[in-house]
């Protein structure tokens, strides 16, 4: 038997797949996104049809507030709780005695703010009540309106039919046409159930990803991921679409023009310009294209672009506590 | 093509050793008996689709490693034996290494 | 916006993996190429019992290892693949490389105490972990042996 004189030279290929990485990689995303996109459509659909069927009033009941003290956006002024301290020696009072007046007097401001606050949730109410009857709301359905303090304007309705306005809206807003609009849309998303099916479709979707990848690798995650938020974000558009045109029915049943609707959205244009083509990564539709379907919806009711028709204004407590914010927001 | 793990083949001698050969491969299961498998961690038993993995695994590891022991003109391998490791949840690789040799009878 | 952001992220880092990796792993087969002919006359055996023209001969134990990291698009790729089935043949080039250097460098190891020869070498394959434990970071590869060393005369 002859020893062995060196090492065999071993083909390659057998270990090691010689083929290039990227034709294989190619074939299996593309594979893997498709089949992950129509999970997702599939599971939406799903999820739209039966979330509805989750009765209105269970939402009611989880999201219910008892009072304003109760809910936990309203940040209720924290001084007026603290205990005014006796002085132990008296040497102080005359300080002190200065010291409260400015604090009575910063707890009546505090306590206008509040009552000013107040009569303007009742006036958003009041025209929600009114909008609910022309937009043909079921009478089931009830809404809860709600002001908050943030400088940015924007506008959303959750679960139970809560719909959340900002000072910063109230602030880009001069008519109540405008202010309307963007009231109808919102009232739209609850009377189509909206927010119930986002959330069932955002919860069903994160299960089965979880399930599918089973927890292995980030990257992975990563992949799902993006597919899954990219088709989802489709849908919220349909559903802002749907909002939209709702929200002018409702409004040209309840002025009789859609004169002054499009102010919010064209200056949000003005301001931001359109998002163009990263309107597929966003959740709302760009924003030329909602000016141009109202200014469409208007041609076809062959009403005036123009302002010749009468604008409402605002009530009186909405422009009270628009000055107010104007007044906190200017240095 | 004779596979074994013993140095010695009864009734065979070894006339001329060629050198190791070593065949390996990393497979994974798709995410279907993946998810199963899940399900049978809370309940026990044996894992069927993983059993079967791994021996489609082993199978074509011994599998390379006689391509290249026929590629360098050996009909033998012995003293093969198996490494298996994991590489990541759901899927393991099996390397299978042993010498080749050309075996005639006595 | 932030999903485009993200989308970037990753498909930069794949891109990055894909282009440096692919870069790296060719530079180290050519290397191994290179090396397994310089070392060709280091006979690699893996059987226990020496023949008997090494019954004079020394003996000592030899190893080399080597642990060698994936890069992003194979994490990725061996992902999909995982999801659909069968071989990840990302990681079976990563491992191929693993093991030649590896006894490239018992090779090595044996050239240097004076050796002609490995006999009973074995394999050792581990996984050291990478992000925190989730899936694939790095693989190591050990291969050891004993070296016959011919007794000066």
């Amino acid at each position: 038997m002859t020893r062995l004189a060196q090492n065999p030279r071993i083909p390659e290929g057998i270990n090691a797949s010689e083929e290039h990485p990227l034709k294989e990689f190619a074939l299996l995303f593309v594979g893997v996104a498709l089949s992950l996109v129509l999970l997702v459509v599939i599971l939406s659909v799903m999820a739209q049809q039966l979330a509805p069927y989750i009765p209105f009033r269970w939402e009611q009941q989880l999201t219910q507030f008892n009072g304003p003290t109760d809910a936990p956006w309203e940040d209720l002024s924290t001084d007026r709780d603290e205990p005014v301290a006796e002085s132990a020696d008296g040497t102080a009072t005359a300080d002190r005695a200065v010291e409260s007046t400015t604090a009575d007097a910063k707890h009546a401001a505090q306590a206008a703010e509040q009552i000013l606050k107040q009569q303007a949730q009742e006036s958003l109410q009041a025209l929600v009540a009114s909008l609910a009857v022309s937009m043909a709301i079921p009478s089931e359905m009830s809404f809860q309106l709600h002001l908050l303090d943030d400088p940015a304007p924007n506008a959303f309705a959750t679960l139970g039919g809560h719909i959340f306005v900002t000072q910063g809206l109230l602030a880009a807003v001069s008519s109540e046409n405008a202010l309307a609009m963007v009231l109808a849309h919102e009232m739209a998303h609850v009377k189509f159930r909206h927010p119930i099916q986002a959330m069932s479709r955002g919860a069903l979707l994160q299960l089965i990803i979880t399930m599918v990848s089973g927890g292995q690798g980030v990257a992975l995650n990563g992949v799902l991921g993006q597919t899954g938020l990219l088709t989802l974000l489709s849908f919220n558009r349909d559903m802002e679409r749907e909002s939209d045109a709702a929200a002018m029915a409702g409004l040209a049943q309840h002025y009789g023009h859609l004169a002054g609707a499009d102010e919010f959205f064209s200056e949000v244009l003005a301001r931001h310009g359109d998002a163009g083509w990263r309107a597929a990564f966003e959740t709302h539709p760009g924003t030329q294209e909602r000016v141009d379907a109202i200014a469409a919806r208007m041609k076809l009711m062959r009403t005036n672009t123009e302002t010749s028709q009468p604008l409402t204004p605002l009530a009186e407590s909405l422009l009270a506590i628009k000055a107010q914010g104007e007044q906190d927001a200017s240095p | 093509m004779l596979v074994s793990n013993i140095e010695v083949v009864p009734g065979k001698r070894i006339t001329q050793h060629l050198g190791l050969v070593q065949g390996s491969t990393v497979r994974a299961k798709h995410a279907g008996k993946d998810i199963m498998a899940g399900f049978k961690n809370i309940f026990g038993g044996e894992l069927t689709s993983y059993t079967d993995l791994l021996q489609e695994s082993r199978d074509e590891a011994v599998q390379r490693m006689t391509e290249q022991a026929q590629a360098i003109g050996a009909n033998a391998v012995i003293n093969v034996r198996f490494a298996t490791s994991a590489i990541a949840a759901g899927a393991s690789e099996i390397l299978a290494y042993g010498t080749a040799v050309l075996l005639e009878d006595k | 916006m932030e999903a485009l952001i993200q989308l970037g992220i990753f498909t930069f880092l794949l891109f990055a993996g894909f282009v440096f990796g692919r870069r790296a792993e060719k530079k180290h087969y050519r290397s191994i190429f290179e090396r397994e002919d310089r070392f060709r006359h280091i006979v690699v055996t893996n059987e226990k019992v020496p023949s008997p023209e090494f019954i004079q001969h020394d003996f000592t134990m030899v190893a080399g290892n080597v642990v060698i990291s994936v890069d992003y698009f194979k994490v990725v790729s061996a992902g999909l693949r995982s999801l659909v089935g069968g071989r990840i043949s990302a990681y079976e080039s990563l491992l191929d490389r693993a093991r030649r250097e590896a006894v490239l460098r018992m090779q090595e190891q044996a050239q240097a105490a004076g050796a002609q020869t490995v006999i009973n070498t074995k394999f050792e394959t581990s996984r050291v972990s990478g992000n925190a434990g989730q899936g694939i970071g790095s693989m190591e590869v050990l291969a050891y042996g004993t070296a016959l060393i011919p007794r000066r005369a």
